[in-house]
């Protein structure tokens, strides 16, 4: 009996019994972009001479409205419950204390290690403190991974506990962004009372301040070295459980304004596409 | 060390060319299949990086590679809820042609029962039979990719079955369920 309903399982396996051509043809493509990587440690290889056409988005990748490209999203189950979590938050970022730093990224590296993003290669691109909290960005460009981590940390302190890890981007390259522009980056929402969430992506040469606002929250997010990242107590997406894949994903509740360098500010920015 | 690196690459690509079929069948079954590429690149991703690791038994290898890329879809997925198993879908099993054309129509009725006997499945149980009925493990492979003894493994997979009996009993033998009676 076990043999016969194992056989009618099989019947109705949803998996295709073969490779579309279209398939065929992208799984070479991605393993040419592979193996032009480094396996480990050290810099990249040359590039493949392979066209390098953008890769078709990952798993984590989610386009959440036709005129939006969410790089990555995950919804991350979290421990900290209760809203006094994250009662030290400061809409500001403050720079955080060399060995804070070196506390945090190290708790930091160590939860990346066996992600999607290569965490020995990564390097640590950006840290930002609001209050007890203390949020990292590693970063590859090539493939373009990000890992961001928000690790408890009270100031003055080298002590590191709950530390919460996304990680999002694409197997192809890095994209830069316009000058006058961003792309939006991984998005992060740990599940919890309030939860928290965490993003980042790449900013333009004349881009000086981004400023996010998620719902009634409003984020100061840091900006350096072409990148940006922020964090904030609460959600990212419009609430309701997001499907399995990222077919219709959640919806964005974020929005962005860009300070330019010339003083300028563009409101309700939008991310550029890749090409 | 450089010496290394075309070995290092010919092993991947022969490696590549005989699992990813497997595993993107492996990802299509739990996860829309336009984006299960993009889960069996993330997988080939992270073994070209842990090549090292790789077993040596083409077999083993492919449990392998199936253990990297489940890690790959719960660590994503791993927000709807605590998730420490992956559901697996089948596919639909609505009345086919056979069934109008008056063939016998027990055979389709059972695979539709069978169908939703499996929707209704808990997705640990979902994970424990797909491992052995699709992917077509062993106890012991099965057991390392959801980090569980072999007996363990063996234990859940039973349950498993006796889970899916219980559903198309239930499917056979639908309980009466009473209108609301409005006094």
């Amino acid at each position: 009996m076990t043999v016969d309903i194992d056989a009618e399982l099989r019947s109705l396996d949803a998996s295709a019994a073969s490779l579309t051509a279209g398939e065929q043809e992208r799984a070479a493509e991605t393993l040419e972009r592979i193996v032009a990587t480094a396996p480990s440690l050290g810099a990249p290889r040359p590039a493949a001479s392979k066209p390098a056409r953008r890769s078709r988005r990952r798993l984590v990748l989610v386009p959440a409205a036709a005129s939006i490209l969410i790089v990555g999203w995950a919804v991350v189950q979290g421990g900290r419950g209760g809203a006094a979590a994250y009662a030290s938050w400061s809409a500001t970022p403050a720079s955080v204390a060399s060995d804070e730093l070196g506390a945090a990224a190290s708790a930091c590296r160590d939860k990346l290690r066996g992600s999607s993003i290569d965490a020995d290669r990564a390097k640590l691109v950006l840290a930002e403190r609001r209050g007890d909290h203390v949020a990292l960005l590693y970063r590859t460009d090539d493939p373009d991974m990000s890992g961001a981590c928000l690790v408890h940390n009270p100031q003055g302190s080298t002590d590191v506990d709950n530390v919460e890890m996304g990680v999002g981007g694409s197997s192809g390259p890095a994209l830069k962004a316009p000058a006058r522009g961003y792309t939006q980056g991984g998005i992060s929402q740990f599940a919890g009372t309030p939860g928290a969430s965490i993003t980042d992506g790449a900013v333009g040469d004349a881009v000086t301040g981004v400023t996010i606002h998620a719902g009634a929250l409003t984020v100061n997010a840091s900006v350096r070295n072409g990148r940006y990242a922020a964090w904030w107590p609460g959600p990212a997406f419009e609430s309701g459980t997001p499907p399995p894949s990222g077919e219709g994903g959640p919806k964005l509740i974020l929005t962005y304004d860009l300070t330019l360098a010339d003083g300028t500010v563009i409101r309700n920015a939008q991310p550029s596409l890749p090409s | 060390m450089r010496t290394l690196t075309p070995d290092r690459e010919a092993r991947f690509r022969a490696l590549y060319a005989d699992a990813h079929a497997d595993v993107l069948r492996f990802a299509q079954r739990r996860v829309h299949r336009s984006h299960a590429e993009d889960v069996t690149a993330d997988a080939f991703l992270v073994a070209w990086r842990r090549l090292d690791d790789a077993p040596n038994k083409p077999d083993d290898v492919r449990a392998w590679l199936f253990g990297i890329a489940r890690h790959c879809l719960l660590n994503t997925l791993r927000g709807q809820g605590r998730r420490d198993a992956l559901a697996v879908r089948v596919a639909e099993a609505a009345p086919c042609a056979r069934f109008a054309d008056g063939l016998d129509a027990d055979p389709v009725a059972h695979r539709i029962d069978l169908a939703a006997a499996w929707r209704r499945l808990s997705e640990t149980d979902q994970e424990a039979l797909s491992l052995t009925v699709f992917e077509d493990l062993s106890s012991v492979q099965a057991a390392r990719i959801l980090g569980i003894t072999a007996a363990s493994y063996r234990l859940r997979l039973l349950r498993a079955r006796r889970a899916l009996r219980r559903q198309l009993d239930l499917a056979e033998f639908p309980s009466y369920v009473p209108m609301e009676i409005q006094s």
